[in-house]
């Protein structure tokens, strides 16, 4: 290993990390509600980006209509 | 559901999440929405008597939407004009008073009173214990999905000040492991073989993605060369492929009746098997949507 092998090795291990806690490696977000729970906070002044950011961590998410009911406040 | 949190923009997050992050992060969205209405001609006597408006207007008649909010001030005098009502319902929403509630029909947006909306009424400042179970919370719950982190980077996600940001991974020190490097990590949560053996899959992001608003810098993510392609200013961000967690393209869609078609541009060469595993996500986004790839 070189010495300018070091520092990108290292930055190398805290996007992999970084990727896994964001749930982009293995998708593991059931729903909506769990991927918002675990991000804790999703920006959406984009609602379509919002979804999207949704989509990128769920398994095979339904489409729209589930994100909708967690975009909307609507009373469980 | 939606509300502003954090750094004063629209944040999705659990309804039960929702409270204690306004009361958390509300006090430092506040002096922000009080200067843009400024800036809008809306002094702060009027501002505060639009909260009253608000309230009593959606307390007598349910949910209203803007247009029929800013008709509400308009007949008490009040200015709503340009971005003075958008501002006006975020110093309602960071005050407590209102969420947004119901979708009606066109896709229009309603606003609520929020104890009628969430049944209860909403705390917008914490003190004490309360508070400092608040960013203990917060600092845990940032880590599960961005740490290794500093406390510069829950700050700055947070829209919350350093010494904050600090207080709350103190308070879970004995839970944490700091690196070599400076950042902290949660126990138990330290890179994982796994994650460091094998390429990260290839990911098509939307816009403002939280991998690219999670911390202070973007370096990991986005080599400094091509971050002019991805935050081009004015405060957007644009939506990007990631290809082994770097950003690799930047992407567009164009959605015509039940079609999408998704156009990426590479920001450096792009192999083959990155833009066939690209081509898989872009026929997701066209299920996720029900549309119809072009």
């Amino acid at each position: 290993m070189t010495r300018a092998d070091a520092p990108a090795q290292a930055i190398a291990a805290i996007r992999a990390q970084r990727a896994a806690g964001q749930l982009l490696v293995d998708r593991r977000g059931s729903s909506p509600e769990e991927i918002a729970g675990h991000l804790l906070a999703v920006q959406a002044q984009d609602l379509q980006g919002a979804r999207l950011a949704l989509r990128a961590r769920g398994a095979r998410l339904p489409r729209l209509t589930s994100t909708m009911r967690l975009a909307s406040s609507a009373p469980s | 559901m939606i509300g502003w949190l954090g750094r004063g923009t629209l944040h999705m997050v659990r309804r039960e999440d929702y409270r204690w992050l306004l009361a958390l992060t509300a006090p430092f969205q506040l002096t922000g929405t009080r200067r843009r209405l400024m800036q809008e001609g809306v002094g702060a006597d009027a501002a505060e008597r639009a909260v009253g408006v608000f309230e009593r207007a959606l307390g007598s008649d349910g949910p209203l939407t803007r247009d029929e909010l800013a008709e509400r001030l308009t007949a008490a005098g009040i200015r709503s004009e340009g971005q003075a009502m958008i501002h006006l319902l975020s110093l309602a929403a960071q005050r407590g008073v209102v969420v947004r509630g119901p979708v009606r029909s066109r896709a229009r947006q309603a606003w609520a009173l929020a104890r009628d909306w969430l049944g209860e009424d909403l705390a917008t400042r914490l003190e004490g214990e309360a508070r400092d179970l608040a960013l203990r919370e917060l600092a845990r719950r940032y880590l599960v999905a961005h740490g290794p982190a500093s406390d510069a980077d829950l700050a700055t996600w947070a829209g919350i000040n350093l010494g904050d940001a600090r207080a709350g991974l103190t308070a879970i020190a004995s839970e944490l492991v700091e690196r070599p490097d400076g950042l902290v990590e949660l126990a138990g949560r330290t890179g994982r073989p796994s994650t460091r053996a094998r390429r990260l899959p290839p990911r098509l992001l939307g816009v403002f993605d939280p991998y690219l608003l999670g911390w202070k810098r973007r370096g990991f993510m986005l080599p400094s060369g091509n971050a002019h392609r991805v935050v081009p200013g004015g405060g957007l961000i644009r939506p990007v492929a990631i290809v082994d967690g770097l950003a690799a393209a930047t992407w567009a869609a164009r959605r015509s009746g039940t079609e999408i078609a998704i156009s990426i541009d590479p920001l450096g060469p792009l192999s083959e098997e990155a833009a066939a595993a690209l081509r898989v996500e872009a026929v997701d986004i066209a299920r996720f949507e029900g549309r119809e790839l072009r």
